[in-house]
């Protein structure tokens, strides 16, 4: 029952995401018919193509339209290159997905170790550069300390290579690591504060004073008790990542010339690539909220206590 | 600590090497080899008929050849490569009238398979192109009665109207032969893959008739690069060409001398200026217009282009046929601008809106023009638009008056550059080509005159007859010409930009 | 009061934060008299060099100048102004948004406290970015008459939704105290209990929310314009983005916003932590 409420939810959520950029993109003024035949178009070509893509109706026979195209599974074709949006996406989905997934585990994997450092080592100097390095990965923009990373180790030191995709497996893990690193910044700092207040909120708990008197490792303590409880709130947070992880790759992917969705995007704003905006919003409103369902049950899985709870 | 600094220092210093490569110092063309460049945008389409953006007319034009194209471009000579002879076709005849244009197709040319290349295989892609809705090249065929093949080798263009830019419209793409339902080149090279959206590479087509100019293996051609990205990775040696410098990297890389002689920088067919609407208020009254010419500084503009640009007096670049090259351009002078005003009934200045396109570098000049109109009392206001935004509210009657004016050339004729932005008969109220709404029956008679004028001469005094009324009555801010840039490794050799085409490579080779 | 602000100027990262808070305000109320030259003054003829480059900081101009000849120093104190009035503005619209909705939902309660967030919900729907570059392109296309009116509705739009959240959460616990269900049950009426008990209740938190809040604005406005989306007066998010290209001949272009920009938001998140563990220790480190 408090399944199909949670589906349920999932689907108004898809549908208010589908209606509600429809309703903002309309509102730009643009006759795109113009802009997609130069300027030497004729009147005649113009009329067919508005014709084509129902902007000669109203906003109600527009939106219609769209539903309309959705419900066969055509999104529309992009203004600019003519080519489906849906096959577009699917093109260009692949690459984002690689790079938030990188990031995610990059989050993870260095954002745990130096959350629990600093709590284990609190108010020592592990702590305080743990905590300064916190705070300039949230309060650099990131679009600073990716344009820093890409000049001195892409270009000047060589070590990576200066933005692109990569053909081989070895190339592509090559040209991953400093998008995925920069896009992971933010979110290495953040977790890392987070992980570091569960901890020491658990480091004080009573099981935590007894496992030690009872003579077990430090390590034991900390990553067999503690690091388990502290673990919690983390499944949350990876989850909800997604929305912001999918909002900083359109920086990184613009600066490193990942060819992902978010890029593809951001040009599709600036050219208002109305098919375009449509189909990658909606396609990430939608990720994310199966993204937060998944979380969801995982985190009822995890917690039986929660099981219960709508 | 110390050894990290010293590692660290020695890194730095690794990467302004400068070239890592020199030419082999081959004589003659060497063949063979891949050349590399990337591009700021994304091949949108490869069919002749669509594709219009500048990029994919990069890969159209080295996959299919047409009857007549403009000579290869030799640098540093700014009058080169806008003189058109015959590819396809072996030869041509105008009739006396011309109204009748006769080609001869070069015996022996064939599609990328083999077949042969007949008459009707550009009736074929012509008949196309007239019946696509989106297909922007319908408009160019309107002066075309028929087409017919009198022979399987022989083209005959029957025209309603005398029109003396056929030619160079016959330059263009979508007049290639095509076959149905087949994608087969005609032109240097044939398409061997396209990732589309990040890479587009293409070989060598053997078939091709001119095959012996052609010493490349491939051709390959990165999409989506930003052209700050572009740099780097040609820096690094990973381009091999690198377009449009930014200004701040063509200051830069000018500023060395290791890489100053392989940037190349050619006057491209354009125009650059303010556009005004000159029916709507003050700009109705050729007196402010004049003053706004007088008032804007255009050295300061070729300053912010770094010196790749040059001052215009009209609409027609150097080189282009027709051009007046005796006039001069508006001199800075802001107290005749105030004083035509003032006479003009504006004592107080002026305040407008001036509508740009949402670039960087079209902002930083906007920001130059606002300056110097300020300095005689016209305070503008600068509005940004994006291309789609922009491309609707300019040519409307009643859209903005005052905006930033850009003419491309599609084709090297005076055509493409005064019929299309100023005969009254491109006036329409939404969608207008001539968006400065300009009409003069004057012009008009003597554009028409000029279309239809057989005598090379005799049609190169008409048009500079046009040049000096536009100049006379300033429907725009004559501002400046700007030259495309760019810069390639040492060991390319043979390549010099291409006033129409702009970056082909086809001809080149690599010196390795 | 008293004892929250004790706590606070323990904090050795607030009082950092706060000293450059003052100063970053003592800069922006004495523009005039820092700098002689105007920030939108070009200088073609004599600001750049004889090819057109940028000049270098020098005694006539400390930061140098940009790639229209202007003064940068000139140019950071009036970015400091115009970007922490964006970051302001769009705080105070997120903060006035957040707190009504967060009030209405956690004092009413029942199915309007479930509507409404569910309202958040579906505006959370959407990634913070790309929500935020879509509407700045399109109010950018609406052509309002001031400059920075998109950016600032923008990042108003896009953030008010975490303040609604937080002030929810408390406003339900302080509305569950005894204290407001006397006073519901005496017919007091709910103006009245809002405006006297909850409010006040609130105030530490809104305050909290406010700091983070424009901390966060004032990046959202550098990466918007760095994209090209922000206003085109000058901030120091726009002059990153004019000054992008420039990092190799004229690296003070973008040293100096970058470095302002760092400053400033490293500023506003310690006093924002600091105001946060002083109100609400446990919560804290």
């Amino acid at each position: 029952m408090m399944m199909v409420k949670r589906l349920g939810w999932t689907i108004v959520v898809v549908w208010f995401a589908i209606t509600a950029t429809f309703v903002m993109a309309t509102a730009i003024p643009a006759n795109p018919a113009r802009a997609l035949l130069g300027p030497h178009s004729t009147p005649e070509a113009i009329a067919k193509v508005e014709a084509h893509y129902c902007l000669d109706r109203g906003f109600l026979g527009r939106y219609a339209c769209f539903v309309g195209n959705i419900a066969k599974g055509d999104l529309g074709e992009s203004f600019r290159s003519k080519r489906p949006v849906s096959a577009i996406i699917v093109e260009h989905l692949w690459p984002t997905v690689q790079l938030a997934l990188a990031a995610i585990v990059l989050q993870l994997l260095v954002g745990i170790p130096l959350g629990v450092l600093a709590a284990i080592r609190r108010k020592r100097w592990q702590d305080h550069t743990a905590n300064l390095i916190s705070l300039l990965g949230q309060s650099a923009p990131a679009f600073v300390i990716a344009t820093l990373a890409m000049y001195v180790l892409a270009y000047r030191f060589g070590w990576f290579p200066i933005g692109g995709y990569g053909d081989t497996f070895g190339s592509r893990l090559h040209h991953l690591v400093l998008p995925a690193a920069t896009l992971a910044a933010a979110g290495i700092a953040y977790y890392a504060r987070i992980v570091r207040t569960e901890m020491i909120d658990v480091l004080g708990e009573d099981f935590i004073r007894t496992a030690r008197a009872k003579g077990l490792s430090e390590r034991d303590v900390v990553v067999k008790h503690a690091l388990r409880n502290a673990l919690g709130p983390l499944v949350t947070l990876v989850g909800l990542d997604l929305g912001v992880m999918l909002g900083g790759a359109v920086v990184i992917e613009f600066i490193f010339a990942w060819p992902g969705l978010g890029r593809e995007l951001l040009q599709a704003v600036l050219e208002v690539d109305l098919p375009l905006i449509l189909g990658v919003v909606l396609v990430a409103a939608i990720a994310i909220a199966i993204a937060n369902l998944l979380v969801d049950l995982v985190y009822r899985w995890l917690d039986p206590r929660l099981r219960d709870q709508p | 600590m110390k050894a990290v600094v010293l590692i660290a220092l020695a890194a730095c210093n690794g990467m302004d090497r400068g070239p890592h490569e020199r030419a082999a110092g081959h004589a003659k063309p060497v063949d063979g080899g891949t050349l590399r460049y990337a591009t700021k945008d994304r091949v949108v389409s490869l069919d002749p008929a669509i594709a219009y953006d500048e990029t994919s007319s990069y890969a159209v034009h080295a996959l299919h050849d047409t009857l007549v194209d403009y000579a290869p471009a030799v640098r540093g000579d700014p009058h080169s490569g806008t003189d058109i002879v015959p590819h396809l076709a072996e030869r041509y005849e105008v009739s006396p009238d011309g109204l009748t244009y006769h080609f001869w197709l070069r015996p022996g040319i064939a599609f990328s398979d083999g077949t042969p290349i007949v008459a009707a295989d550009f009736v074929y892609a012509l008949d196309r192109v007239r019946a696509k809705p989106d297909s922007p090249y319908a408009q160019f065929l309107v002066d075309v009665a028929a087409i017919t093949t009198p022979v399987q080798n022989e083209l005959v263009f029957q025209l309603a109207r005398p029109n003396m830019a056929f030619l160079a419209i016959l330059t263009m793409s979508f007049t290639t032969p095509l076959r149905p339902n087949t994608e087969l080149a005609t032109g240097p090279f044939v398409l061997e893959r396209w990732d589309q959206g990040r890479r587009l590479i293409v070989k060598k087509n053997p078939r091709y008739w001119d095959a012996a100019s052609i010493h490349l293996d491939r051709l390959e051609l990165i999409e989506n690069v930003p052209r700050d990205v572009q740099f780097l990775m040609f820096e690094r040696g990973e381009l091999d060409a690198a377009e449009r410098l930014s200004a701040a990297d063509y200051l830069w890389i000018t500023e060395r001398q290791d890489w100053a002689p392989y940037v190349q920088h050619r006057t491209a067919m354009n125009a650059f200026g303010s556009r005004m609407n000159v029916t709507q208020p003050p700009f109705d009254d050729r007196r402010v217009r004049q003053a706004l010419n007088y008032a804007v500084d255009k050295d300061h503009e070729v300053k912010l282009l770094e010196g790749a640009a040059v001052i215009s007096h009209g609409i027609l670049p150097p080189g282009m046929f027709g051009r007046d090259d005796a006039l001069t351009p508006y001199p800075h002078d802001p107290a005749k601008a105030r004083a035509l005003l003032a006479e003009a009934g504006h004592p107080n200045g002026l305040d407008l809106e001036y509508v740009v396109l949402a670039d960087e570098e079209a902002m930083r000049l906007a920001e130059s023009v606002k300056s110097d109109l300020a300095e005689v009392g016209v305070r503008i206001r600068i509005t940004p638009m994006s291309f789609a935004a922009y491309a609707t509210a300019i040519g409307s009657k009643s859209g903005p008056a005052f905006s930033k004016g850009v003419q491309l050339a599609d084709f090297a004729d005076p055509v493409d550059f005064f019929d299309l932005r100023f005969a009254s008969s491109e006036i329409h109220d939404q969608s207008s080509n001539n968006d400065s709404f300009y009409a003069n029956p004057e012009l008009d008679r003597i554009l028409a005159a000029a279309r239809a004028e057989p005598d090379r001469n005799e049609r190169a005094a008409l048009y500079q007859s046009a040049e000096r009324i536009l100049y006379a009555d300033a429907p725009w801010i004559w501002e400046y010409h700007q030259d495309v840039t760019e810069v390639t490794q040492p060991y390319v050799a043979g390549y010099a930009i291409h006033p129409i085409w702009l970056r082909d490579f086809s001809r080149s080779w690599l010196d390795r | 009061m008293a004892r929250e602000a004790q706590r606070f100027f323990a904090n050795r990262g607030a009082v950092v934060g706060t000293v450059l808070i003052c100063i970053l305000l003592a800069i922006v109320g004495a523009r005039p008299l820092l700098s002689a030259k105007s920030p939108d003054a070009l200088n073609i003829d004599h600001g750049l060099t004889l090819r057109g480059a940028p000049l270098p900081p020098s005694a006539e101009s400390p930061l140098g100048t940009d790639d229209l000849g202007r003064d940068v120093w000139a140019r950071i104190v009036a970015g400091a102004a115009t970007s922490l009035e964006i970051a302001c503005l769009a705080t105070l619209l997120a903060l006035v948004i957040g707190l009504t909705v967060g009030l209405v939902a956690g004092y009413a309660g029942g199915w309007v406290d479930h509507a409404l967030m569910r309202l958040v919900d579906l505006v959370l729907a959407f990634p913070f970015l790309l929500l935020a570059i879509l509407l700045a392109s399109l109010l950018r296309e609406a052509d309002l008459a001031s400059s920075i009116a998109p950016v600032v509705v923008t990042l108003g739009a896009v953030s008010w939704t975490t303040i609604a959240r937080v002030i929810r959460g408390k406003a339900m616990a302080v509305s569950r105290s005894e204290m407001i269900v006397a006073a519901r049950a005496l017919g007091a009426s709910p103006a009245r209990i809002i405006a006297r008990h909850v409010l006040p209740n609130l105030a530490g938190t809104a305050i909290v929310m406010a700091a983070i809040g424009f901390a966060q604005n004032l990046l959202s406005e550098a990466v918007l314009s760095y994209l090209g989306l922000g206003p085109a007066t000058t901030t120091w998010g726009h002059m990153l983005f004019e000054g992008r290209a420039y990092y190799r001949t004229a690296p003070w272009l973008v040293i100096a916003p970058g470095v302002a920009i760092l400053v400033a938001v490293i500023a506003f998140n310690l006093v924002g932590d600091g105001l946060r563990d002083a109100f609400d220790p446990k919560e804290s480190t």
